[in-house]
């Protein structure tokens, strides 16, 4: 659903789909949230460039932003705007679930490749020891008021 | 009036209209969309040369007319009585710099597509712009308000008969431009940018650039020029206080306009730097 956009990442909203605008926007930035493509700390755009951008109105990426920020997936701070937050946890049952899933699908490719079981343990066990990419930051505080 | 005269002030007008008009109405000349792309290190394309040429002649337009409106106010007998040419270029400055302000409101905007898309990528102005340039018209600003209270209290102190009236007039017209060039540089800012075709991103963002140098140089110059209105209505007493007040306005009339044109006509990104990041894919 997101446009991949030079280093960071992009939204669509159809304004002739049954989902609501804002919902659309929220879903897809958890979307991105939880596949690393916002890393934690990120900022948002200020719901008025998001808003004029996408040709809607300021209250949609407002309520967008404030389901988001509810739902713990991003903070707003005073003159530091909107940024994606530090990841939540999930509920246990949740947790077991992706893993699993995620682990199938290894399972799975490691099979298709005709990788041995070890070499793909090892393989994972390497990706986990590796540091995750820090988020791209943006100095200074932006032109809008933050939202 | 003599024939002769009659001819050549018949043929100037005739001239000036023809000029106006074609500022107007005509082409956009390659060499100003060259131009454009120099300063900007912008590549010109077919799908993004239409959007260059159409910012060019709607700022163009109306910076004429501006241009025009500040020559037509420039001829009404000047109040307060003083220096005629001083307040005359400043009244043309400032016609012009109308026409710049106009020229941005009225700048067409990206259109939206079925599917609306847009980047998350928020825009500051570092991206467009100096910082230095960004900060110039606020610090115009204070330097506006630090001259008016500085002018209060010599006036106060018995230091300086100053024109209170006037003093003030210029004050707030000072202030008045410095916060309609903010808005209106915010408003640069936050025009809309749905995601399109790279080059036509580019092309965007290069309009955003030179729309917030014209209006950062522009905007600082006439809060300054301001300023120094506000400085002809000081007349200091105590010795030495004529000079200094003059030595000020000498230096602002050659110093201001260089500020403005460098700031407004600087190149970006700056030699050295690469070209301005695409923002948004197809």
């Amino acid at each position: 659903m997101s446009a991949a956009v030079d280093g960071g990442a992009g939204v669509r909203v159809d304004p002739n789909s049954p989902t609501p605008p804002y919902e659309q926007i929220r879903a897809q930035i958890v979307d991105m949230i939880e596949a690393g493509t916002l890393p934690v700390g990120t900022q948002l755009p200020t719901i008025r460039q998001l808003a004029t951008d996408l040709g809607l109105a300021a209250n949609t990426v407002a309520r967008a932003y404030r389901e988001l920020e509810a739902g713990g997936w991003v903070v707003s701070r005073v003159r530091h705007g909107t940024t994606v937050a530090v990841g939540r946890p999930l509920p246990e049952a949740d947790v077991r679930r992706r893993l699993h899933e995620a682990a199938h699908t290894y399972a799975a490719l490691t099979r298709r490749l005709g990788v041995e079981p070890d070499e793909a343990v090892e393989a994972v066990r390497s990706a986990l020891s590796e540091k995750p990419a820090p988020p791209e930051k943006e100095d200074g505080p932006g032109p809008d008021r933050p939202v | 009036m003599a024939t002769p005269a009659l001819i050549c002030f018949t043929l100037f007008v005739a001239l000036v209209v023809a000029l106006v008009l074609l500022a107007l109405r005509g082409p956009v000349s390659q060499q100003r969309v060259e131009r454009f792309a120099r300063r900007q290190r912008l590549t010109i394309t077919a799908t993004n040369r239409e959007q260059v040429v159409r910012y060019l002649a709607t700022t163009r337009r109306w910076r004429v007319l501006g241009l025009l409106a500040g020559v037509a106010a420039s001829q009404i007998p000047p109040v307060p009585p003083g220096s005629i040419t001083h307040l005359d270029a400043v009244t043309i400055f400032a016609g012009w710099f109308l026409g710049a302000l106009v020229a941005e409101i009225r700048v067409e905007h990206l259109a939206h597509g079925r599917i609306r898309m847009a980047s998350l990528r928020p825009r500051r102005p570092e991206r467009y712009v100096r910082r230095f340039a960004w900060a110039l018209v606020p610090a115009s600003a204070v330097v506006v308000l630090i001259t008016g209270a500085a002018t209060a209290g010599a006036d106060l102190a018995g230091w300086a008969a100053t024109d209170r009236g006037w003093a003030t007039v210029w004050l707030v017209a000072a202030i008045a431009v410095a916060v309609a060039v903010r808005l209106i540089q915010r408003a640069v800012l936050r025009r809309a940018q749905p995601v399109a075709a790279p080059d036509v991103i580019e092309a965007d963002d290069a309009i955003r650039s030179r729309s917030l140098h014209v209006l950062s140089g522009g905007g600082a110059a006439l809060v300054l020029f301001l300023t120094l209105r506000v400085l002809d209505n000081v007349h200091p007493i105590a010795p030495g206080g004529q000079l200094a007040v003059a030595v000020v306005q000498w230096v602002g009339v050659v110093a201001i306009p260089l500020l403005g044109w460098i700031v407004a006509t600087s190149l970006w990104p700056p030699p050295g730097y690469p070209a301005m990041a695409t923002v948004g894919t197809a």
